[in-house]
């Protein structure tokens, strides 16, 4: 078991003796003493046990710290990777190229090495997490600077090895930022793969949003494909991405119909993708509440709000007084309100 | 083994090979003869844009080409040949802004710069006569000083080095310019424009832009350039040098010499 899920099983525990007292209060069920004590020994015997092996939050004030900590350790790590990129450039012109390199591979397999020997060492993530961040960084650092002293010509390639250093340390790890890395550096990839195909420069991969569709269909068939059950939160992660290489080029493409593959007019392109924007994020509600998948439907509709009142700015900023501009937001955002509310009273079995 | 002591090795293997298949590539480029070696000065070269940081004596040195591409050669055609979908309508260029991968070929103080100091001169003596037969004349004054102007700019400072074709394959470019210390086949990003006209867009009205490598100045030269801004646009502005750069087999380049010119 992991901090993660051992966190999770402590949120368990004070669910059942909330619920427990309610419970007795009510006099809908009341423990034998010898029951409760052995169900109150069982859980103080779970408590300590993960207190000692694993870094867990036991009340609510640990969990505020640690909710600090993280924020700390993120813009910790980001702030050494800043320095780090800065301190290469500042004095780089110090060194002959061998050293320039020695110092590069040096310092990708230094960092490398530290977030390997603290995740042995580091019951709370906090510092792996530093360290592992800081590692990626040297790595895209070291490719990425080896390519600028001896002019080689940049290549997609280099997002191969980028992602699978980052994919290493998340699983090694269990760290979803790193996760998150190797999710972009492969869709990245993908898209520049698509963009190559279609004759373009993979550096303009952006210049088609298109490319991004098949880095899409990729990472949400891979959760379904690998089971990440000792991983929790990692499928979820693949989703999220997956969603964000689908919604941003269609919000894109809803503005920009000229950078479209189709060949029809600009305003075809955009008209379509602000219908198609509609649907996806209609259809990724209808199926995140049904396979459970929460960070699903929550990204599609938050996607669905932005193209609604992208579009709604569109046609009415212009047009309409601002103060019945915003009076009809409001009055959507009440409307839908009401949507969704009806439809969970159906869900849950009541009528609309 | 453990599993820590696993995931380090498979990743400090990974790192090691990248490294090593990276380094590896620059052994193969630099090998052998290079295709081709080209001794540019000042005029050729200038110090990049976007230094990432200002004002430190130590940061690293990168030189960018300056050039320009020559005339006459860029039509439908040729963009055709290099995946561009030129049209005869400018409509459908707007829609095809898109950066392709090509080789390009360089062409140092060759056929073309002749040219245009051939027609500089010409325009001068045009200028010249015009304003013997005027001299009153305060506007043919001004274009026999601006044609004076432009030929001792193209003369003393400006670029030598005119892009002159580009292609797909090096091997069919490095057959029709095989001069290798004139010529130098390069890998450029390339992007088609058109020279905008109230009429619609002929045929020879298409632009090609290139956009070359960068070069990475090594430690042992770095005083060659110590003298050089970003901001020195003009060759005139910066100190004199003579740089050998060369372009390997993989067609990536590097400075195998640098020095200082001295005026004497």
């Amino acid at each position: 078991m992991n901090a993660e899920q051992a966190q999770q099983r402590l949120g368990q525990i004070e669910a059942f003796r909330q619920e427990l007292k309610q419970l007795q209060a009510d006099n809908v069920l009341i423990l034998e003493p010898g029951q409760r004590q052995q169900v109150d020994d069982h859980h103080r015997h779970l408590l300590q046990h993960f207190s000692t092996t694993l870094d867990i939050d036991a009340d609510e004030r640990s969990r505020q710290l640690s909710l600090g900590m993280r924020a700390a350790s993120l813009f910790g790590a980001l702030a050494l990777a800043a320095s780090l990129f800065f301190l290469f450039h500042q004095f780089w012109g110090l060194f002959s190229e061998v050293q320039q390199v020695v110092i590069l591979l040096g310092t990708t397999l230094g960092t490398f090495g530290l977030t390997i020997w603290l995740h042995g060492h580091d019951r709370s993530g906090y510092y792996t997490k530093l360290a592992a961040l800081l590692a990626f960084i040297a790595f895209v650092l070291n490719l990425s600077l080896a390519g600028q002293i001896f002019n080689i010509t940049p290549s997609d390639k280099a997002l191969i090895p980028w992602a699978m250093l980052a994919f290493l340390l998340a699983y090694q790890c269990n760290l979803r930022l790193l996760l998150a890395a190797g999710l972009v550096c492969v869709g990245g990839y993908v898209a520049a793969r698509v963009g190559a195909f279609g004759g373009g420069y993979w550096l303009s991969v952006g210049d088609r949003p298109e490319n991004f569709f098949p880095s899409a269909l990729v990472l949400f068939c891979m959760p379904l494909v690998i089971n990440h059950e000792r991983f929790p939160g990692f499928a979820a992660l693949y989703r999220v991405f997956a969603l964000l290489f689908v919604f941003l080029p269609v919000l894109v493409l809803s503005f920009w119909g000229e950078s479209s593959y189709l060949a029809l007019d600009a305003s075809a392109v955009e008209s379509l993708y602000q219908y198609l924007g509609f649907v996806l994020a209609g259809l990724g509600i209808w199926l995140g509440i049904r396979r459970g998948w929460r960070e699903v439907s929550t990204t599609c509709m938050v996607f669905g709000v932005l193209f609604l009142y992208t579009k709604l700015f569109a046609w009415w900023w212009e047009s309409l007084p601002k103060y019945l501009f915003f009076l009809a937001l409001g009055a959507i955002a009440v409307l839908l309100l009401v949507l969704m509310q009806r439809l969970r009273r159906y869900s849950a079995g009541g009528a609309l | 083994m453990s599993p820590l002591a696993r995931t380090f090795w498979l990743g400090a293997g990974l790192i090691v090979l990248s490294n090593a298949l990276a380094l590896g590539g620059v052994v193969y480029n630099r090998s052998g003869e290079p295709d081709s070696l080209l001794r540019l000065s000042e005029r050729e070269l200038s110090m990049a844009y976007g230094v990432v940081v200002e004002g430190s004596e130590y940061a690293g040195q990168v030189l960018e080409l300056d050039y320009r591409v020559a005339k006459g050669w860029v039509n439908v055609q040729k963009l055709r040949s290099l995946g561009f979908a030129a049209q005869d309508s400018s409509t459908t260029f707007r829609r095809d802004r898109v950066q392709r991968e090509g080789l390009v070929v360089l062409e140092l103080n060759g056929v073309q710069y002749q040219a245009e100091l051939a027609a500089a001169e010409a325009d001068l003596k045009q200028t010249l006569d015009t304003f013997a037969a005027a001299p009153q004349s305060a506007e043919a004054r001004q274009k026999m000083e601006m044609a004076q102007y432009e030929l001792d700019r193209l003369r003393a400072s400006s670029t030598r080095l005119y892009v002159v074709d580009a292609g797909l394959d090096g091997d069919t470019l490095r057959e029709r310019y095989p001069d290798r210390t004139r010529y130098s086949v390069v890998r450029a990003n390339l992007r088609m424009g058109v020279q905008w006209k109230p009429a619609a867009s002929a045929e020879d009205d298409y632009l090609l832009y290139a956009d070359l490598p960068n070069l990475s100045v090594p430690g042992q030269w770095r005083t060659v350039f110590s003298a050089w801004q970003p901001y020195d646009r003009s060759a005139e502005e910066r100190s004199k040098v003579s740089v050998e750069l060369a372009f390997g087999k993989r067609l990536e380049p590097w400075i195998t010499s640098a020095q200082k010119v001295e005026l004497p």
